[in-house]
C-alpha cells in the first residue's frame, strides 16, 4: 500500500540477543518501551493480552487473503481467547530419528515408521539386544509429549483449567516407567546427567531420538558442530506415534513458534502491519526456514533452497499432525511441576505411574493452585 | 549571623564533605531509588505481564506471610547457606593462598603466575559454562576421563554432585576478587616491619600471623563482605547447570526470586523474595563488620 | 600450627609451596585447556579433543564480520571490532567516573570525623546489596526518564553506580593508611583539599587507585544484564551481549548451536585487554609507594 504510494518509511531495527531475550521483551512491554513490531515466543502471548500490551489483528487478518495459506497450529499458536495477536514466522515441531546403521546391524527394516508406540519400544528392545552397548532409546525433548501420545490434553481452554489428572497422564507416566524401568530402553542416567543426545547420535552411540526438527541441519547437518559425514545414509526419520490406545492419535507432534506481533501502544498501527505483511512474504519465510532450520508457517513459502532440501520439504508435513502448545499463562510452572515429577521421583527414586500421578496432582495444587486444576 | 559563624568555622570539613557528593549522588539515583522501588512491589501483587502489570494493588505483608509457608522457600534459605558458606572459605582461601604466592619472595615466576591466576577471572562471564560443561560431562568431561585414566571411578557431577559441581565453578570463576584485594593489601605493607622483624629473628609464621595479617584485617575483612554479596546474589552456575534441582536443592534464593519474577512472572513475590536476601546480606555485613571491628 | 611451622626448614616449606601451586595452577588451568585447543581448532566441539589441525580461522572470523568456508548455517556473525570498540568506550568512562567519585568520597570519608560516619559507611557498602535481578523494572524505569536507552554513556553511569560502593570502601583503606603529616604540610603551604587529594594523597595511594582501576575496569569490562537491557542497537553491543548474540539456543541446553571454534577464540580476545590492564597496573602496585614515603 505505502509503497504504491511510493512513500518511504525509516524502520529501526533493534535486535536483542537470544540468551536474556524473554526477560528483554518482558521488561521492555512492562516499561512501555517496545517497539512497534515484536519478535515474541508464543508462550508470552497471553500475559500480554491480558496486560492489554499486543494489538489486536483479528480485523487485519480478516482482510488479507495470505492469512488462509498459515498452518491451522501457527494461527492456533497465535491465537489467545478467540483473538489473532500474532502472525506465526518460524515453528519447529518434534520428530523421530533413527540410525539407519544400527537398525541394519540389528536385522531391522528401513526405512522405519512406527505405527504405535509399541512399535518404537519393540525396535528398541531388539536394539538392546542385538546390540547391546548402543542407547536404545532417548526422548522426549518435550516432557509433555507422552500426554498428547495418549490422547490426552494438558490445559483446557474451555474453563482454562490446567489438567492435572486423566488417564492420558497417568499413560505417559507409564511411557516414562517402561522407557526407564520395565523395558529399560533409555538408561536413567542420561536423563539425570543430561547426556548429550545429540552427540551420542552423532557418534552413533544412539540408536532411536524424538527431537526437534532443527536437529538434522542445525546439529549434523554439513559444518555444523556434531557434523554426520554420511547423513543422508545413517539418519532416518518418521513421524512420532500414537500410543495405540482407543482415543489416541495415529501421527502426533508438538511446537510453538516465534511470531511477529504489534504493540497496542503503536501510533502507527497501520504501519506496523504493512511492516509485518512485508516480513511475513513466503519468501522470507522460506529463507529463514532453511537457515535456521525451522519449518515455514505457511504453505506457500514451500520454495526455493527450502524446497529443495528433501527433510525440510518431509518435515512440513509434520505439521499436519502437530498440535500447538498450550497458549496460557500458568504454561512453564505446569510444564516444569510435571518435569520435576518425572525426574526427581519417576526416574530417580523409581516411583511408580501410580505414586508418580497422585505426587504430580499434589504438586500441580501446591504451584498453580486448587481452583487451576482439573481432573478429567 | 550564627549560621554564617558556624559555617565560617566548619568551612573546610563542608568543602571536604562537599567530596562525597558526586559519589551520593550516582548512588542515590542509580541505586537507592531502585532499591525504594523494589521494596515498594514487594508489597503489592505486581505481574510482570498480564491484569497485574498494569493493576497492580497494595497487598501488605502478605508475599511475606506466603514466604513463610512456602517450603520451596526454607529449602532455598538452606540451599543458599550451605552454597554461600562453602563458596566463602573456598574463594578465601585459595585468593589468599594465590595472594602470597604473588607476593612472597620464595617463590619464582610471578609474571607468568599472575597471569595464570587470573585467567578465570577475565575469560567472558558468558562462557564459564561451556568451559565447564568441557569438564563435568559425565561421558565425554574432561574430569572424569582424568578419573578414569587413573583408575578412579568417573562421577556424576552434574545430578549426585550438583552442590559441589556448583561450588566447585564458583569457587574457580571467583577466588581472584579476594587475591586482587589482598595481593595490593601485602603490597602496600610497609617491608621496614619485616626488617626489624627479622633482626629479632622472627619465623616465617609469626610474620605472618603478627604482621602481615593484623595490617590486611580491613581488606580481608572487606574481601569476606564482597565474596559474600557476590555468592547470594549470583545464580549463573545453578541456573545453567543444575535449573535448581535434584529436589531443590541446588534451588539457590537468588535463583528462586528469579524463577518467579522471570519464568511465572510473578514480579512481587520475586521481589519480597530480594528484599529477604537484601535483609540477609544486611545483617551478615553488619555483623561481620562489628566483629571485624572495622 | 605455629610450632610445627617453626620447625619446618625453608626448603621444605619451599618444597610443599610448590605442590601446593601446582595442584592450584591444575585446578585453574584444566578447564581452560579445552577454551585453548577449541580457538585453534578448525573442528572444535563442546568436549577436550586434541585439534587434528591448527587454524588461525576462528579467530580472522570474528573480524570479517561473516562465517568462512563451509561454515555456513545458523552461526551469527562475529562483529568483534565494533563490540570492542563498544567495551572500550563503556569501560574507559566507567573508569573515569569511578576513579574521580570514589576517590573523593573516599578521602573526604577517610579525612573527616562526624557522628554517624560508620553509618554512612554502611550505607553506602548496602545501598546496592538488593539483588540486582530484583532491581531490573525500575532501573530500567528510571533510564528511561534519563534518556540512558540505547545510550553507551548511560550504560557506563549506572554500571559505575553499581561499582562505586565497593570502590569507595577499598579506596578508603588506602587512604586511612597514608600518614597526614604530608597533607598537614601541604595546608600549610596553603593547598586546598582538592589540590591536596591531587598532588599529594593520590599519588601516595598508588595501589590503591591501581586496586580501583583494576577492578571496575574488570567489572565494566564484563557486564551483561546492564548493557543486555539498556542497549538495543546491534552497533552498539559491548562485547558481553556479542557473545549472547551468537548462541542460537538458551544456555543449559547441552549441544547448542554455538559455533564453538570462533566463541574460545572470541573469549581470548575478550581477556587481553584486562590482562593488559593488570599488568599496567600491576607494575604499579609492586611500586609499595606507602614504604618508600616512610623512609622519606
Amino acid at each position: 500500500m505505502y509503497r504504491e504510494k511510493g512513500l518511504i518509511v525509516r524502520v529501526k531495527i533493534i535486535t536483542a540477543p537470544h540468551k536474556g531475550y524473554r526477560e528483554r521483551v518482558v521488561t521492555d512491554f512492562a516499561a512501555g518501551a517496545a517497539g512497534d513490531v515484536v519478535w515474541l515466543g508464543e508462550s508470552e502471548i497471553p500475559g500480554l493480552v491480558e496486560a492489554g500490551m499486543l494489538l489486536d489483528l483479528t480485523p487485519y487478518v480478516e482482510k488479507w487473503e495470505d492469512w488462509g495459506k498459515f498452518y491451522e497450529v501457527g494461527k492456533k499458536l497465535g491465537s489467545y481467547k478467540g483473538k489473532v495477536y500474532a502472525i506465526p514466522f518460524e515453528t519447529a515441531p518434534l520428530v523421530i530419528y533413527y540410525r539407519k546403521d544400527i537398525f541394519k546391524q540389528a536385522g531391522l527394516p528401513v526405512p522405519w515408521q512406527p505405527a504405535t508406540w509399541d512399535d518404537v519400544v519393540r525396535a528398541a528392545l531388539t536394539i538392546k539386544e542385538k546390540v547391546p552397548d548402543v542407547i536404545p532409546f532417548r526422548g522426549f525433548y518435550d516432557v509433555c509429549l507422552p500426554i498428547y501420545m495418549a490422547g490426552g490434553k494438558t490445559y483446557d481452554p474451555t474453563d482454562g483449567k490446567w489438567i492435572d489428572k486423566s488417564d492420558a497422564i497417568l499413560s505417559a507416566f507409564k511411557v516414562y516407567y517402561d522407557v526407564f524401568y520395565s523395558y529399560g530402553i533409555t538408561p536413567k542416567e542420561a536423563e539425570l546427567e543430561k547426556w548429550d543426545n545429540r552427540k551420542l547420535f552423532q557418534e552413533g552411540k544412539l540408536a532411536i531420538l524424538i527431537d526437534g526438527v532443527w536437529c538434522y541441519i542445525e546439529k549434523w547437518g554439513p559444518g555444523m558442530t556434531y557434523e554426520i559425514e554420511n547423513r543422508e545414509d545413517v539418519v532416518g526419520y518418521s513421524y512420532i506415534p500414537g500410543l495405540g490406545t482407543p482415543g489416541a492419535p495415529n501421527y502426533i507432534s508438538v511446537t510453538g513458534t516465534y511470531n511477529w506481533v504489534i504493540n497496542a501502544k503503536t501510533k502507527y498501527p497501520e504501519l506496523a502491519w504493512e511492516l509485518v505483511k512485508e516480513l511475513s512474504k513466503p519468501e522470507i519465510i522460506a529463507q529463514w526456514g532453511y537457515e535456521t532450520s525451522h519449518i515455514v508457517t505457511r504453505s506457500d513459502a514451500v520454495l526455493g533452497e527450502y524446497a529443495k532440501e528433501p527433510f525440510l520439504k518431509w518435515a512440513t508435513t509434520v505439521l499436519e499432525h502437530s498440535i500447538p502448545k498450550p497458549i496460557a499463562s500458568g504454561y512453564k510452572k505446569y510444564v516444569n511441576t510435571f518435569k520435576r515429577v518425572i525426574i526427581d521421583y519417576l526416574v530417580a527414586e523409581g516411583k511408580s505411574p501410580e505414586e508418580c500421578l497422585s505426587i504430580f496432582v499434589n504438586e500441580a495444587i501446591k504451584e498453580l493452585g486448587s481452583d487451576a486444576v482439573k481432573e478429567v | 549571623m550564627s549560621l554564617l559563624r558556624y559555617l565560617k568555622r566548619y568551612s573546610s570539613e563542608i568543602i571536604l564533605a562537599s567530596f562525597l557528593v558526586p559519589a551520593l549522588v550516582l548512588l542515590l539515583i542509580f541505586q537507592l531509588i531502585p532499591t525504594i522501588w523494589t521494596i515498594w512491589f514487594s508489597f503489592t501483587d505486581m505481574a510482570l505481564i498480564g491484569k497485574k502489570l498494569i493493576h497492580p494493588s497494595f497487598i501488605g505483608l502478605k508475599n511475606y506471610v506466603d514466604m513463610l509457608n512456602d517450603s520451596i522457600f526454607w529449602q532455598s534459605m538452606k540451599v543458599t547457606f550451605e552454597y554461600c558458606l562453602a563458596s566463602l572459605v573456598l574463594r578465601f582461601i585459595l585468593g589468599l593462598l594465590a595472594a602470597l604466592y604473588l607476593t612472597s619472595k620464595m617463590f619464582r615466576g610471578k609474571t607468568i603466575l599472575a597471569a595464570i591466576f587470573l585467567l578465570p577471572y577475565i575469560i567472558p562471564g558468558a562462557i564459564h559454562p561451556y568451559v565447564w560443561i568441557s569438564m563435568l560431562d559425565t561421558r565425554y568431561g574432561t574430569l572424569n576421563r582424568i578419573l578414569l585414566f587413573f583408575g578412579l571411578t568417573p562421577q556424576s557431577w552434574v545430578y549426585k554432585r550438583a552442590m559441589e559441581s556448583v561450588v566447585m565453578i564458583n569457587s574457580w570463576a571467583g577466588y581472584a576478587l579476594a587475591m586482587l584485594i589482598l595481593s595490593s593489601a601485602i603490597t602496600s605493607i610497609p617491608k621496614e616491619f619485616y626488617e626489624v622483624a627479622d633482626i629479632y629473628g622472627a619465623s616465617r609464621w609469626q610474620k605472618f600471623s603478627k604482621i602481615t595479617l593484623p595490617l590486611i584485617k580491613y581488606p580481608v575483612i572487606l574481601s569476606l563482605v564482597l565474596i559474600f554479596k557476590e555468592d547470594i546474589d549470583d545464580f549463573t552456575y545453578v541456573y545453567m547447570f543444575t535449573e535448581g534441582g535434584p529436589h531443590y536443592r541446588t534451588e539457590l534464593l537468588s535463583l528462586y526470586a528469579y524463577h518467579k519474577a522471570f519464568a511465572y512472572f510473578e514480579l512481587g513475590y520475586g521481589c519480597a523474595v530480594g528484599v529477604i536476601i537484601a535483609i540477609i546480606v544486611f545483617v551478615l555485613t553488619l555483623a561481620q563488620l562489628k566483629l571485624g571491628g572495622v | 600450627m605455629s610450632d610445627v611451622l617453626k620447625k619446618i626448614s625453608e626448603p621444605t616449606l619451599r618444597v610443599v609451596g610448590y605442590v601446593v601451586l601446582v595442584v592450584m595452577c591444575m585446578y585453574i588451568l584444566t578447564p581452560l585447556l579445552w577454551l585453548l585447543l577449541t580457538a585453534f581448532d578448525p573442528e572444535g566441539g563442546p568436549y577436550l579433543k586434541l585439534p587434528k589441525s591448527i587454524t588461525l580461522d576462528n579467530f580472522v572470523m570474528l573480524f570479517i564480520g561473516k562465517p568462512i568456508k563451509g561454515r555456513a548455517g545458523a552461526a551469527h556473525p562475529f562483529y568483534m571490532n565494533v563490540w570492542l570498540k563498544n567495551s572500550f568506550f563503556i569501560a574507559s568512562v566507567v573508569l573515569v567516573i569511578i576513579i574521580i567519585t570514589a576517590s573523593m568520597a573516599a578521602y573526604a570519608l577517610s579525612r573527616l570525623d562526624f557522628t554517624g560516619k560508620s553509618l554512612l559507611m554502611t550505607f553506602i557498602l548496602l545501598i546496592g546489596f538488593m539483588p540486582s535481578m530484583a532491581k531490573i523494572l525500575p532501573l530500567f524505569k528510571l533510564c528511561l526518564m534519563f534518556g540512558f536507552i540505547d545510550n553507551l554513556f548511560g550504560v557506563a553511569v549506572v554500571i559505575a553506580s553499581s561499582l562505586l560502593p565497593t570502590q569507595i570502601w577499598i579506596l578508603k583503606g588506602f587512604f586511612d593508611s597514608i600518614p597526614r603529616e604530608l597533607e598537614e604540610q601541604a595546608w600549610v603551604c596553603g593547598c586546598g583539599y582538592l589540590s591536596t587529594l591531587m598532588r599529594v594523597v593520590l599519588p601516595v595511594a598508588g595501589p590503591g587507585i591501581a586496586v580501583i582501576a583494576l577492578l571496575s575496569f574488570l567489572g565494566a569490562w564484563g557486564s551483561f544484564t546492564i548493557p543486555l537491557i539498556l542497549i538495543r542497537s546491534e552497533d552498539l553491543y559491548p562485547v558481553s551481549l556479542g557473545i549472547a548474540s551468537v548462541f542460537i539456543h538458551n544456555p543449559g541446553e547441552i549441544g547448542l548451536a554455538v559455533d564453538y571454534g570462533p566463541l574460545c577464540a572470541l573469549s581470548i580476545v575478550y581477556a587481553l585487554p584486562s590482562l593488559a590492564i593488570y599488568y599496567l597496573t600491576r607494575k604499579y602496585l609492586m611500586q609499595i609507594k606507602v614504604g618508600k614515603m616512610e623512609v622519606r
